[in-house]
């Protein structure tokens, strides 16, 4: 009776251990051929873009390669013309891409269209081609898809604008302000959201905002020249600090705005990458163009290699942000950066750009 | 031949000179005496010399390490003003160096201040709580600029230490900057490490004395007892008995050559009954065979002989003494994790959290220690059944097995839950053990005794949770809970191997008190809860009194210690003061309380006093709030116990008389167990709902509430004695 009892415990004992052994078998067989082998396929992307390649593509392209993923990269550059865009939309439908990517608003909205619109068959989606978009500032506000937590089709993307209050209360940790002045162009909607963003903020972060819109010509675009005299009545104001917002326009005439406010001493923080490394604004609380197309390209490989639907992929920013600061601004200014800051600010010391007369 | 006959006699009249039966145990203390002082010395004079030597040997190694972690902090600092310096922005107009400076505060608490100065020595940036008293200092002495060639330029600055470390801009020398250490900070990690060497100094010579007593009694004591013993019973002529002596000692020679004698008195007896044997076949005339017959019968009737081939019979001399170490090592094993057991359920806890719905993390983390005294106040009883049926060495045998177990799970165990197993197997255990050590104790003890012999065992018992408590701090902070848990455990089976070395099984007595059986038990626990006085007693001190050691003492001293920041080794040593105290003062208080007669005052008194300590962590929130409280809690306990157990045949004469004054004090040890096993519970809801002082002031408030209402409650019902004799006794 005990020796069949004691032989039935052995029993046991040795069928866990075999049934266990032979889990590990299962799962090791399971798990080591994701490792061993790469995928095999490489993969077409057709990347078009607006202004030719720089930062964000160069990090699209080294994320597959520091991956190892192989893909055939064709890029297409509408070098900043709306007239060549439905040509490159022909163009690709024809080439038949693996994924397209779209640099910018207005490449986005002429290859993959509105996420509303009432005839959707001109854009690739509805060919059966699955679409990333990247530097679109406001994808919501621009129709690209109806919220950031899905497209609802087989399109996703990333957006790269560090929200306003974010930017504020950063540049807060610079210096206190109470008092912000903002110079914009109204005909575009990436201006007028941002000043709108700025008005709402204004009760809780206790300041008030001196918006300045730039007066119109006879063909209805805004008046360079009138850039100073509006950036002086804003000095004059007793504002502390400049807005640039991500206007077109103004990231055109950057020189002109920020020089402008550097020459009444008043310091700029600017909502691009652009007017703090290339010209003359203090600082910029920024996603590095060269971080998003990275997480572009995850968002990429992500429909690619794991098969995600496109519409399952949130659109998101980087995580973590960049604050720049213009070194020789901020020694002209006399505004020097606090210590604390100066441990995870990225400094821009010799910036040739902005030394120009 | 009757001239061997008369051989015998001389020896019998030699050994007849009277012993008297104190000498040996006088020798035995006098003995025991010297070798303590000698003991004390040695030890003392040995410790204090290495001491003296190790602290001087850190102190002038502190310094440099100070300096050391000093520069470590210095140079990320100085790199980061040397960076902005570089960026062009102006020495003396660095922006935001407040906030910089003091974030290094909260991960340094060494730091007392941080001072940047210019290359003049003018102080341009000063944080930290000690930056004007440090830039007073700094002013006065010409330290304001270091000298490039120091390795570690650490000098004593008024009251700090101070490590300069030179900012430049390019090659230039711009500036300086100063990390001030406090030289009192420094003399407290030295206070610290001189009290961990105090501490292990007190329990070294605690554990030496409770060894040297082990050592003289076994060595000394017990083989002079056999031998005379085994001369006693030679004087009365009996020679069947062998005194076990060893050929270690002068009185194990002694007993063996006794033995010996005895040996050969034994062989001539037979040979002299052979002779008579064959003297008596010889002989035909019926008179000599008569006589010889007769002196042979006068013979056997002075002497005792074993019967002819039979070896000699062991003497036994269960010792007292011999239960002392194998018990001491046992209870150490589990009180050196006394003064840290909450702080490792919470541990545990906050590894992995388990989750009773209905119950916070306070009464879980509670919960541990509530089993443990739970299964103790159950196992207790029904070991001592075990205890008559088994003898008492077998059942402290059987005592090793959950022992162990439960002390090495508890250092594996991997949650709350598992620890719950454990401990209660380590409660079974101890219970086990404890009882095992009191029955043997009650069995070998001489009649008169009795009290005396349980007087070794508590004190025992005490020495071993002194001992504990202080010692398992320290290993704790040094090598951690479980590494202390598994040292507790290898004392266990070192205590089963002394035991079984040592303890020789007592004759078993013929049977415990006839009122000892479950029957009787529960009618006296029927009765004595209708005894209003016991009630008041109960519910108004014993429950209350342990009720507040368990739940302040035990649980929640050791966690708000800690909470305050302080190290395990500094709980531990707040904890032995306790025991300290109940060791010193009990006896005392006892005498006194036997002598003046008013054992209800000094209950009542002790019960008030026992609480009042609890409330200075309400203003306090320190270690001297949590010394106060620990040492009213000890003065009042060490008031109030012996005289408790003085009161019980006062208030409850008659239960006494009906079922024994042993079974009455059992039940007091049951009900009072109530108190052991809720303490913990009730700290820990308390501690959930109203904080640490809430909680420990909620104990205070129980017992002196508990003190007064017996105060009234005794005051109302009047002298119990005198109206229960007046009715009870015929």
């Amino acid at each position: 009776m005990s020796m069949a009892l004691l032989r039935a415990i052995r029993w046991s004992r040795l069928a866990t251990a075999l049934f266990t052994l032979a889990m590990f078998v299962t799962a090791a067989t399971l798990a080591l051929p994701t490792y061993a082998e790469p995928p095999t396929k490489t993969y077409r992307i057709l990347m078009v873009l607006w202004r030719g390649e720089e930062d964000a593509v160069q990090g699209f392209r080294d994320y597959f390669a520091t991956q190892r993923i192989p893909v055939e990269f064709i890029l297409r550059n509408a070098a900043g013309d709306l007239a060549k865009l439905p040509g490159l939309a022909q163009e690709a439908k024809a080439i038949r891409p693996d994924l397209v990517v779209t640099w910018g608003t207005s490449v986005t909205l002429a290859l993959l269209g509105p996420h509303n619109a009432a005839d959707p068959s001109p854009y690739l989606p509805a060919a059966g081609i699955p679409g990333v978009f990247m530097i679109v500032s406001q994808p919501v506000e621009s129709g690209i898809v109806p919220s950031l937590a899905s497209s609802g089709r087989n399109i996703t993307g990333t957006a790269y604008l560090v929200p306003e209050e974010t930017q504020l209360r950063a540049a807060r940790s610079y210096f206190n302000f109470d008092k912000i002045g903002i110079v914009y162009n109204d005909r575009e909607d990436n201006a007028r959201l941002s000043v709108e963003a700025l008005r709402a903020l204004a009760p809780t972060l206790g300041y008030t905002l001196i918006e300045r819109p730039l007066p119109l010509d006879r063909k209805g675009n805004p008046r360079p020249d009138q850039i100073e005299p509006l950036v002086a009545e804003i000095a004059a104001s007793g504002a502390q600090l400049l807005y640039q917002p991500p206007d077109s326009f103004l990231n055109v005439n950057r020189d002109r705005l920020t020089q402008a406010a550097l020459a009444r001493g008043l310091p700029t923080l600017a909502a691009g990458e652009n007017p703090v490394r290339n010209s003359y604004a203090l600082m910029g609380i920024i996603n590095r163009y060269y971080t998003v197309g990275q997480l572009t390209a995850y968002k990429a490989r992500q429909i690619l290699v794991d098969g995600l639907d496109p519409k399952e992929i949130p659109i998101e920013a980087p995580k973590r942000f960049s604050f720049m600061v213009n070194l020789p601004i901020a020694l002209q200014l006399g505004r020097y950066p606090p210590m604390n800051l100066l441990k995870f600010a990225e400094i821009i010391e010799n910036n040739a750009d902005a030394r120009r007369p | 031949m009757p001239t061997r006959t008369t051989d015998l006699i001389p020896i019998n009249a030699e050994s007849s000179v009277p012993t008297p039966d104190a000498s040996t145990a006088d020798y035995a203390r006098s003995i025991s005496r010297r070798i303590h002082a000698l003991t004390l010395f040695i030890l003392l004079a040995a410790l204090i010399g290495f001491s003296l030597f190790a602290m001087q040997a850190f102190e002038t190694r502190m310094a440099p390490e100070i300096g050391k972690k000093s520069a470590t902090i210095g140079r990320i600092l100085a790199a980061q003003i040397e960076r902005a310096v570089g960026y062009g922005i102006p020495f003396a107009k660095l922006v935001g160096m407040g906030p910089f400076l003091a974030s290094v505060f909260p991960d340094n608490p060494e730091v007392a201040y941080l001072l940047v100065a210019d290359a003049t020595g003018a102080i341009l940036y000063a944080a930290g709580p000690g930056a004007a008293e440090g830039q007073a200092a700094l002013a006065g002495s010409s330290a304001a600029m270091p000298h490039p060639e120091d390795a570690i330029p650490i000098r004593s600055v008024g009251t700090f230490y101070d490590t300069a470390l030179i900012i430049k801009r390019g090659d230039n020398r711009i500036g300086a900057l100063h990390i001030g250490v406090r030289q009192s900070f420094v003399r407290g990690q030295l206070a610290e490490i001189i009290y961990d060497v105090l501490t292990v100094l007190v329990v070294a010579l605690l554990v030496a004395f409770e060894m040297v007593a082990v050592l003289v009694a076994l060595r000394v004591a017990r083989p002079m007892a056999r031998a005379e013993r085994l001369l006693e019973r030679l004087r009365c002529g009996d020679f069947r008995y062998d005194g076990n002596g060893s050929k270690g000692d002068e009185v194990g020679r002694f007993t063996a050559a006794l033995a010996a004698v005895t040996r050969r008195v034994n062989e001539r007896y037979w040979r002299l009954v052979q002779e008579a044997e064959e003297i008596k076949a010889g002989q035909i005339d019926p008179g000599i065979v008569a006589r010889i017959e007769a002196a042979m019968s006068r013979l056997n009737a002075r002497f005792s002989f074993p019967a002819p081939g039979a070896s000699l019979i062991s003497l036994r001399e269960p010792s007292l003494a011999s239960v002392r170490g194998p018990l001491f090592l046992f209870v150490l094993a589990e009180e050196l994790s006394r003064s840290f057991m909450p702080l490792y359920i919470h541990q545990l806890y906050a590894a992995n959290p388990m989750v009773i719905p209905g119950l916070s993390e306070d009464v879980i983390i509670g919960l541990p220690i509530a089993l443990f005294m739970l299964c103790i106040a159950v196992t207790t009883p029904i070991a001592g059944q075990w205890a008559d049926r088994w003898g008492t060495r077998r059942l402290f045998i059987a005592a090793l097995l959950p022992g162990l177990v439960g002390a090495i799970g508890t250092a594996l165990a991997g949650s709350v839950l598992d620890l719950l197993w454990f401990r209660s197997l380590s409660a079974i255990g101890y219970a086990m053990a404890t009882i095992a050590c009191q029955g043997y104790i009650a069995q070998t003890a001489p009649a008169g005794g009795r009290a005396r012999a349980m007087a070794v065992f508590i004190g025992s018992i005490m020495l071993a949770a002194i001992c504990g408590a202080a010692i398992g701090g320290v290993l704790a902070d040094r090598i951690g809970y479980r590494a202390t848990f598994l040292i507790g455990a290898g004392m266990i089976p070192l205590a089963a191997a002394l035991l079984l070395a040592l303890l020789d099984e007592p004759e078993r007595l013929t049977k415990s008190a006839p009122n000892a059986d479950g029957q009787s038990g529960w009618r006296a626990f029927r009765a004595l809860l209708g005894n209003p006085r016991f009630v008041a007693l109960m519910l108004g001190s014993a429950i209350p009194a342990k009720m507040i050691l368990t739940g302040f003492l035990f649980f929640l001293a050791p966690l708000y210690l800690r909470h305050l920041g302080y190290e395990t080794a500094t709980g531990g040593r707040v904890m032995m003061s306790y025991f300290v105290l109940m060791i010193l003062l009990g006896p005392l208080a006892a005498r006194w309380a036997d002598r003046s007669n008013r054992h209800r005052s000094f209950v009542i008194l002790g019960g008030v006093l026992s609480g009042t300590g609890v409330f200075s962590v309400l203003y306090w929130n320190d270690l001297w709030a949590v010394l106060a409280g620990v040492t009213a809690l000890g003065l009042g306990q060490a008031l109030l116990t012996a005289p408790t157990l003085a009161l019980i045949p006062e208030i409850s004469a008659r239960e006494c008389q009906r079922f024994g004054q042993a079974t009455v004090l059992g039940a007091l040890r049951v009900i009072e167990r109530i108190g052991s096993v809720a303490g913990p519970l009730l700290a820990a809801w308390v501690l959930g709902q109203f904080g640490y002082a809430g909680s420990a002031a909620s104990s205070g408030v129980i017992v002196i509430a508990g003190s007064v209402l017996l105060g009234l409650v005794l005051l109302a019902l009047g002298d119990g004695r005198r109206t229960a004799t007046a009715r009870g006794l015929p």
